[in-house]
């Protein structure tokens, strides 16, 4: 046991020397960002702009416009992906100053414009969801966003999807699903009431009253 | 018996002769008679309110007449001026000559030199005499206002006989009027009739006003309860004003830790190897 215990205090003392030590600022910039996507989404705004703003106080101290563009487009994600829409004003000024592919095809492809986003410059994760859209059958638009691993990524896309009009329950559903196991109740009821308002245009009047009663208990 | 006496008479006809020959001689002098006379020919249009010995006027002084005048071939009144040698320095080749028909007086040919340095007239120049007729003027500009009048005199014979008509829309409006302040009567009685009940329910036994100042008593009865709880919230204010101060200390304290304690978290978390990523990246 005692050699265990010795072992592990090696590996620990090996691994912190063979650690390079994270700046103050790129830590405390990236608790705050992760804070805040996760407060806006359990719908607690005022905290979440508190986040944000430390976040962006804190890449603003590093002079970093790659990573302020980021934050912000961040901010425009989480927005989307509760079909929410975006002031884009911030990240113009910074894009215009200091363009970066990465972000300004990530922004062509938050703002829809997918016929001008570049793949390669897009993160691998929402290349068949962009492929899917382009040829705009729903069924391949399902498949993709199911295939994305990160739930926020997951819940942008399908925010995508249906601001493209390509959504159905399946799609509606996994976003709900992503959103319940991160506990984002924003989300939830978000997408909850699009899947009613869904069930109601398709004259599923008796799923449209579950989904009602649903939001009601969560509310 | 005086001497001569014929010889002393015909002295006295003949001195009293000349006296007056040379008055008469001396009067003509001074009229211009014998003065030297110059001769300029004028036209006109029409020979209307042009007489002979018509006179010529400059700036108000009479300095010719009117000679003689005629019809040429033309059509043309030709009309011969006399001006004494004295006067001709007024007349000048930039003169003009109106015909002047006064409102009240005879006609006159009024001169004007507008630059008395341009040179003479030549007398073989024939300018033409313009008209400037007062009355014709004058009748000009009254004219409109007679209208103005007659029409005037038009409207008021037409209200004057609408308001004679006995269905006329003044006789109505009288009437209308006469309705009106009946009714104005009826409802001045009634306002009086509620005047009379409001002050009864107001200043009456029962009225509002002896129960208004029941309630007053009563309330200050109760705010002189209230006093003492007054004074209480004023303590307590005092106390949350002490409190808010010790809370200031306490969250800058709070603050201190909370640095202290975040500067600790920096530290374990570069000794612990194998840690989440901490970059920012795009979701």
């Amino acid at each position: 046991m005692k050699k265990v215990l010795y072992l592990l205090a090696c590996l620990f003392f090996l691994g912190g020397c063979s650690a390079k030590s994270v700046p103050d600022w790129t830590k405390a910039s990236h608790h705050q960002l992760e804070s805040y996507k996760n407060n806006y989404l359990q719908d607690k705004d005022r905290l979440a702009e508190i986040n944000f703003r430390k976040a962006a106080e804190e890449i603003k101290s590093s002079g970093s416009f790659n990573l302020l563009e980021k934050a912000y487009l961040t901010r425009y994600a989480v927005q989307v992906s509760v079909l929410e829409g975006f002031d884009d004003r911030d990240y113009r000024k910074l894009e215009a100053i200091e363009p970066h592919p990465e972000n300004v095809h990530f922004y062509l492809f938050l703002k829809g414009a997918f016929d001008q986003v570049d793949e390669t410059n897009l993160s691998q994760q929402y290349r068949p969801f962009l492929h899917a859209c382009k040829k705009g059958k729903q069924a391949d638009v399902n498949l993709s966003i199911a295939a994305i691993g990160d739930p926020l990524s997951r819940l942008i896309a399908v925010g995508l999807a249906v601001q493209k009009q390509l959504y159905d329950e399946t799609s509606l559903t996994t976003a709900i699903q992503a959103a319940a196991e991160q506990g984002w109740k924003k989300a939830i009821l978000v997408y909850l009431k699009k899947l009613r308002d869904y069930y109601e245009s398709i004259n599923e009047q008796k799923k449209a009253d579950v989904t009602r009663q649903r939001i009601d208990l969560i509310k | 018996m005086p001497h001569n006496i014929p010889l002393k008479v015909g002295l006295f006809i003949v001195i009293t002769s000349l006296m007056i020959i040379s008055f008469i001689g001396y009067v003509a002098y001074k009229k211009g008679f014998f003065a030297k006379e110059h001769t300029y020919t004028l036209s006109s249009k029409s020979g209307e309110n042009l007489t002979e010995g018509m006179p010529v006027v400059f700036s108000g002084f009479k300095i010719g007449r009117v000679d003689s005048m005629e019809l040429n071939s033309d059509g043309l009144v030709i009309i011969k001026i006399k001006v004494p040698d004295q006067h001709i320095k007024w007349i000048r080749a930039e003169s003009i000559f109106i015909l002047e028909k006064p409102l009240i007086g005879s006609a006159r040919i009024y001169i004007a030199t507008a630059n008395l340095n341009s040179p003479p007239l030549p007398e073989k120049v024939i300018p033409r005499v313009v008209e400037a007729n007062d009355i014709n003027e004058a009748i000009k500009n009254v004219k409109p206002f007679v209208e103005k009048i007659n029409t005037i005199a038009d409207n008021i014979q037409i209200l004057t006989s609408t308001l004679a008509e006995p269905d006329g829309d003044m006789n109505k409006i009288l009437s209308n009027a006469k309705d009106i302040t009946q009714q104005i009567d009826g409802i001045l009685k009634k306002v009086d009739t509620m005047a009379v009940k409001t002050d009864e329910r107001i200043y009456g036994k029962e009225g509002v006003l002896p129960h208004i100042t029941t309630l007053l008593k009563d309330m200050i009865v109760k705010l002189k309860k209230l006093d003492p709880i007054l004074d209480n919230m004023n303590k307590i204010s005092a106390d949350t004003a002490d409190t808010t101060k010790d809370m200031k200390l306490l969250r800058k304290d709070i603050d201190s830790m909370v640095n202290d304690i975040t500067g600790m978290v920096n530290d374990i978390d570069k000794l612990i190897p194998f840690k989440k990523e901490t970059q920012i990246k795009l979701p």
